[in-house]
């Protein structure tokens, strides 16, 4: 390991991370990489939860979290950004989260075993178990009460309000950036319109959460943590929750920079920095180069490819998918809760389909009608 | 604990009546409730202990946060400043109240003795004045109250007669005497000083027609010569009468000086002792009683003060946590500017300036400080201050006296007094620390002007981010924008303090997103003209003034329009215009350009002006840090031409600019000048006569005299405010004869705006002075090639052109001469082609905004009206508002993190090397130094239309400062609410 010193002389940004690898990370990742990287680490997350969750491999994880954040502290340009006042918060994000998830998973293996084993879930066992309101609820309470005071306290102290300058309709802030909780929605309106990732999305995230209850007709689970017993609904919502929320939240946060470029970890948030964002429409791609044309005048000719795929993919897949993959789930559910699913579900997947196409083929809109404002 | 074993069963316990005291614990016993220990714990799901201890410690925990919280709400930045201002006010009132005692003690003992001496010289008068009595003045010598030395000597006799008037009172004999002989003898020296007058007009005139006669040959000379010498007698007599009488009255005034005090004494004698008002001693004797209550009351006054600020427990309590909000001695201090508004673009506030906080003595002349100009920025004895004391501290405080010999801490003095110890010890200061407080307790160094209640700007009614931006409402020294004056300034404020690394490594980071960064010092002038406006000189403000001067000098407005010179005919006929706005362009008009030089010595001379003439305005367009060796991906690499090396692709630019120029210049030649024989001798006695040296030098300054030698060592003379107009040696190398004859005849004829008068030489004079400076060449010069256009780079700088706006194909077409458009049509000939080529590059580089073209037939370009090449300085974006984030650094941007400057080498071998803070002042600095160095590093992939072009103007480091400052002024924050006077 270099000493600081013999680093800042070289031209690094300082930390015994090697710069070298600091590059590497910085030019290797993209909003394709980090996303990959992410659905990989979900999935395997999802498969390998009896064998990772144990606690002895969990707490190695975080320690080489832990450590990997303690190296690159150093780093002039990751310090920067992830001791950001605003961005605190994200890194407690990312802990915190961290923990909640292996609970919950930690609780499913186990109970899951046990399952397999013919025995009752934990909590079944802990069904009769009563403790008295006082001490154990009510002291545990004041004192966790007391501990987070002190921590809100510290925190205050150590860390002054994120407070900017006056503001200037000439001088606009490089990024703007959301409230951290929208990072995941600002994030969308890279690959969306406004109307639909402002106003469509969310409000169907909110009908999707609502629909959970009324949709789920699944009995098993209730009151205890597993996974073998309900795995696409669990899958579902924490894919939404982990991959197009959090995730989104902490690429916004501290990979996202100047003009909504993409910023490596260690990389400086260059304010020159200009990235190729040469997007084609599906039209274009229909009409120019599939079949050698030009683009027709009307809009609604021009764009039926887009639409009619738009349309197919909204109203001809849930049924299709209902005689075919997903038979059971619209035996199990019926007609009017299948539907309702298929739209929140395709809905979601739709999103991850257009950020992959944006990416592999620079795809824009697939239905790009800007005479009516109307772009998919 | 969970686990611990249950206690046995109870055996059945034999029922015995319990003790009266014991009863409540027995009954326990009896009733079989176990101990309370282990049965308990398993009562509760949590261990009990231990929950007991977490809540002591987390309450532990609240308790150092809240300590913390306290301790933040505390600290802050500004009141260290205030403590060590006022530990350093209070020892000096200290120090002066000490002071005072002891003039007051002084004063009293001096007033003793003076009239202790008066008893004395009282006494040896005659108590019962029935006659004349004669004193001996030497009695009165010892006690110095008579102004008798000197006066011993003849006539005056020593001795003084006092006797009885009608009145009763004593009276000295000699006074009305000697009054009456001083009146006479004042008025004799009256009456010779007015005779000298007429005598002296009188001797004046005869001198003068003498000396004429002599001169003329005149036959009344001998009448002159008489006449001349009787009043140069008369003016003899009449001087030493003058002298002797005005010795005679001084000789008697010290007598009657005598015998005037002397009498006052009498008086005072006779008439008791209040009066005798005449008395000098006794007058003077009132002053100093009056000065003595003036300091009696200025101690007393500064002894009110000292118990107020003294270190107590109640001054504690009042600046201790938590109590400091009712009356703290140590407070943030506000001045609330109602006439001047801050415009926070969403709102009008009023202006709070909190700045003194911290620089408390900012309007107080007793911590005037004295700057030493040769020391750098950092060094201890760079600020001092003026007044002593205040110079004794800071060598106290700093450790660099010895305790024992310390004014400061002045033990003797101590043992009696108050204050023990001083509040400041010794060696109390850090390093640093002497700079950091004298500069912050430094009065403002123009109190006359500033800051003062006195001054025309007083803090009050002006505040000080008025002038000085910046943020006046925080107290922090980063968070208020102080900005440095250097890199190197900038380097010793983040390492004063702090963490090793990071943005905020250091303690100062420069707070980029507020609009208004504070004025580094040395440019503070520039906001002068925020409201003086219209000012062309201002007491306070040399360096503003300056560099208007300079930048009018220079020529800048030519490129950068500038709302306050207007060059274009379109602002010059608008009648809003103010009229003392309208300018010329800055170098003479090209019109007739091809009958006054030839075209081989103008492309010598566009290629390089100042090899020719070290002090011209004319800047340097090529040979630059960005001249490009690649045209169209063929390489050009320099060549040395004469040893000295040259850009073919600059060569082949400045041929067909002067080409093109040539082709729009009128070439009908001056008519010959009538055939007279010129003489080079004559002539150059007549250019020495007429004032032609006046404003041209003949004799050419080296450059290196307006050059920086080194960094320590800068330039102090200016080539462009020294010169007025062009040197004229080598004059004869560049002009044509008939030309430079028609010019000296008539410059007005050529040029109607230029600044040289029709001096009315007669054609035989102008031929002579033609002659002459015909004779100033430069030989060496001549011999110098002249850029000529190389075919093959004409035709890859025009294809990079094209290529710019057409397919290669059609650009190779066009070059060709086969593109049917008319603006392309040149391209049939070569000739054609080197005009069509010097045209763009006209365009390119800006001619026209300096020199008057006329307008292009061939493509309709009206030169006249084309804007400037430059960005506009004024306006809706003036350039003292722009933020540096809209500033191309380039890659000599230096950070030290992510930027590290550039150094490489141009395309004449010769190293580039900038580092450039990320501030306005460090880029509009290096973009003065060399216009070019942002495209350092850029060369290989910038396109030749994006490569900066503002020439090279060779400033040395001090224009570059004036420079800076008056295009720092052009900004859009207006001060509103104060009119002026």
């Amino acid at each position: 390991m270099t000493t600081l010193g013999t680093i800042m002389m070289e031209g690094g940004t300082g930390g015994p991370l090697p710069q070298a690898f600091k590059d590497f990370l910085n030019s290797a990742f993209n909003p394709v990489v980090y996303t990959i990287l992410s659905v990989g680490l979900f999935i395997g997350m999802l498969v390998g939860y009896r064998i990772w969750t144990k606690p002895k491999i969990a707490l190695s994880l975080l320690l080489g979290t832990v450590i990997f954040f303690i190296l690159a502290f150093p780093d002039l340009n990751f310090r920067k950004i992830v001791t950001k006042p605003d961005n605190v918060p994200i890194v407690a994000l990312i802990f915190v989260l961290g923990f909640y998830t292996w609970w919950a998973l930690r609780q499913a293996a186990i109970n899951d075993e046990r399952i397999d084993k013919g025995l009752p879930p934990m909590e079944a066992t802990e069904a009769n178990d009563r403790v008295l309101s006082w001490p154990d609820l009510i002291y545990s309470e004041l004192i966790c009460s007391v501990i987070f005071t002190v921590i809100l306290t510290v925190w205050g102290v150590l860390l002054n309000a994120p407070l900017e300058e006056p503001a200037s309709p000439g001088k606009t802030p490089n990024p703007s950036k959301a409230p951290w909780y929208f990072l995941g929605l600002q994030e969308m309106l890279v690959y969306f319109d406004p109307w639909i990732a402002g106003v469509v999305l969310p409000t169907m995230i909110i009908t999707g959460l609502m629909l959970v209850p009324y949709c789920d007709k699944n009995p098993k689970g209730v009151g205890y943590y597993t996974l073998k017993e309900r795995p696409f609904a669990v899958g579902t919502f924490m894919f939404g929750f982990l991959i197009l929320w959090i995730s989104l939240i902490i690429m916004g946060t501290f990979l996202r920079g100047p003009n909504w470029n993409f910023f490596g970890p260690f990389e400086n948030w260059d304010v020159h920095k200009l990235a190729t964002l040469s997007n084609v429409n599906l039209s274009e791609y229909f009409w120019v180069m599939m079949l050698g044309k030009a683009l027709p005048m009307k809009p609604l000719v021009r764009e039926a490819p887009g639409i009619l795929l738009t349309l197919g993919y909204l109203f001809v897949l849930p049924p299709l998918l209902a005689f075919t993959v997903c038979k059971g789930l619209y035996k199990h559910t019926g007609f009017i809760r299948y539907n309702l699913v298929m739209i929140h579900l395709l809905a979601m997947v739709g999103m991850v389909i257009k950020m992959v196409l944006r990416w592999t083929v620079n795809l824009k809109y697939v239905v790009f009608i800007p005479e009516w404002f109307f772009n998919i | 604990m969970a686990d611990a074993p249950k206690p046995a069963p109870k055996p059945e316990a034999k029922y015995e009546p319990p003790k009266e005291l014991e009863q409540k614990a027995a009954v326990q016993k009896f009733q079989g409730r176990p101990k309370r220990q282990p049965v308990e714990q398993a009562e509760y799901f949590y261990n009990v202990k231990g929950t007991h201890i977490a809540f002591f410690l987390s309450s532990v925990g609240m308790l150092v946060a809240f300590l913390m919280m306290f301790h933040k709400d505390d600290a802050r930045p500004w009141k260290p400043y205030q403590k060590q201002f006022a530990q350093m006010d209070f020892e000096k009132l200290w120090y002066d109240m000490n002071g005072l005692q002891k003039d007051v003690l002084a004063m009293g003992k001096e007033i003793e003795d003076i009239e202790r001496n008066i008893d004395l010289i009282l006494s040896k008068f005659p108590t019962d004045p029935k006659k004349g009595v004669e004193f001996d003045v030497d009695e009165f010598k010892d006690q110095g109250l008579l102004p008798v030395p000197g006066l011993e000597k003849a006539p005056f006799n020593g001795k003084a007669h006092v006797f009885v008037n009608e009145k009763k009172k004593l009276e000295v004999a000699e006074k009305e005497e000697v009054r009456g002989d001083l009146y006479r003898r004042l008025q004799l020296m009256n009456f010779a000083k007015d005779e000298l007058g007429a005598v002296r007009f009188r001797y004046e005139e005869a001198k003068h027609h003498f000396e004429d006669a002599v001169k003329t040959g005149s036959d009344r000379r001998s009448f002159y010569e008489g006449h001349y010498e009787t009043e140069k007698k008369e003016w003899d007599r009449v001087n030493k009468e003058v002298e002797e009488r005005k010795a005679d009255a001084d000789e008697v005034q010290k007598r009657s000086d005598f015998y005037e005090e002397f009498a006052a004494a009498l008086e005072k004698k006779t008439q008791g002792k209040e009066n005798g008002k005449n008395w000098k001693v006794k007058r003077a004797l009132e002053d100093l009683r009056a000065d003595r209550t003036a300091k009696l009351k200025e101690l007393e006054d500064k002894k009110t003060r000292f118990a107020k600020e003294k270190p107590s427990f109640a001054n504690t309590v009042r600046n201790a946590p938590m109590s400091d909000f009712f009356a703290p001695t140590l407070k943030v201090r506000n001045h609330i500017l109602p006439d001047i508004k801050d415009q926070l673009n969403f709102a009008t506030v009023t202006k709070v300036d909190r700045c003194d906080t911290c620089h408390v003595a900012i309007d107080n002349p007793t911590y005037e400080v004295r700057i030493n100009p040769d020391l750098k920025e950092g060094d201890e004895n760079k600020y001092t201050f003026k007044e002593p004391f205040l110079q004794q501290f800071v060598a106290h405080a700093r450790g660099t006296v010895e305790k024992k010999d310390c004014v400061v801490c002045d033990e003797e003095g101590r043992k009696t007094k108050e204050i023990k110890e001083p509040l400041t010890p010794h060696k109390s200061w850090e390093s640093g620390d002497v700079v950091k407080f004298t500069k912050t307790f430094m009065a403002h160094p123009r109190l006359d002007l500033f800051a003062a209640d006195s001054s025309k700007h007083p803090i009050a009614k002006f505040g000080c981010t008025v002038c000085h931006e910046g943020d006046g409402r925080d107290t922090d020294f980063t968070r208020v924008v102080h900005t440095p004056n250097s890199e190197h300034q900038g380097k010793e404020w983040r390492n004063r303090h702090g963490t090793p690394y990071g943005e905020e490594r250091y303690n100062w980071n420069y707070r980029e997103l507020w609009d208004l960064p504070m004025f580094p010092t040395k440019y503070v002038q520039a906001s002068c003209r925020r409201c003086h406006t219209d000012a062309v000189d201002l007491d306070g403000a040399p360096k503003y003034v300056q560099g208007m001067k300079l930048v009018e000098r220079i020529g800048c407005y030519g490129c950068h329009r500038m709302d306050t010179y207007q060059i274009l005919p379109k602002d010059v006929n608008n009648v809003a215009v103010d009229p003392n706005r309208k300018n010329r362009r800055p170098g003479p008009p090209l019109l007739r350009i091809a009958t006054k030089v030839s075209e081989d010595w103008a492309a010598k001379w566009v290629l390089a002006p100042r090899d020719f003439r070290s002090t011209t305005r004319m800047p340097h367009f090529f040979g630059q840090s960005n001249t490009r060796a690649k045209v169209n991906q063929n390489d050009y690499p320099v060549v040395e031409v004469n040893g000295v090396k040259r850009s073919p692709v600059d060569d082949t630019i400045v041929a067909s600019l002067v080409k093109y120029v040539w082709s729009l210049s009128d070439k009908e030649a001056d008519p010959a000048p009538p055939a007279l024989k010129g003489d080079a001798i004559k002539g150059e006695i007549i250019v020495k006569q007429v004032g032609c040296t006046a404003c041209h030098k003949l004799v050419e300054t080296p450059l290196s005299v307006f050059q920086d030698q080194s960094p320590e060592k800068p330039a102090t003379r200016s080539r462009y405010l020294e010169d007025f107009a062009p040197t004229l040696f080598g004059v004869g190398s560049k002009m044509n004869k008939a030309w430079l004859f028609a010019w000296v005849r008539n410059p007005k004829k050529h040029f109607k705006d230029s600044s040289m008068p029709n001096l009315r030489l007669s054609e035989q004079e102008a031929t002579d002075v033609v002659e002459y400076l015909m004779t100033l060449k430069k030989p060496e010069w001549e011999k110098l090639a002249a850029p000529q256009a190389n075919g093959k780079i004409v035709d890859d700088l025009i294809v990079e052109i094209l290529k710019k706006v057409m397919s290669d194909y059609d650009a190779a077409q066009t070059l060709a001469g086969k593109n049917p458009l008319p603006e392309y049509k040149e391209m049939a000939s070569a000739d054609g082609k080197v005009k069509w080529l010097g045209r763009k590059m006209v365009k390119n580089f800006g001619c026209y905004s300096c020199h008057q073209l006329k307008d292009d037939p061939d493509s309709g370009m009206k030169w006249q009206d084309e804007e400037g090449i430059g960005v506009e300085l004024s306006g809706s974006q003036p350039w003292g508002s722009k933020h540096h984030d809209k500033l191309d650094f380039g890659f000599a941007a230096d950070d030290g993190v992510n930027h590290h400057g550039v150094e490489a080498v141009d395309a004449f071998d010769r190293p580039v090397k900038a580092h450039v803070a990320e501030s306005r002042a460090a880029w509009l600095e290096n973009k003065l130094e060399n216009p070019r160095i942002y495209d350092a590093g850029k060369m290989a992939s910038k396109p030749w239309d994006e490569l900066l072009r503002m020439p090279n103007f060779g400033l040395n480091k001090m224009e570059i400062e004036l420079v800076a400052t008056f295009v720092q002024s052009f900004t859009d924050h207006a001060v509103t609410g104060l009119v002026e006077n």
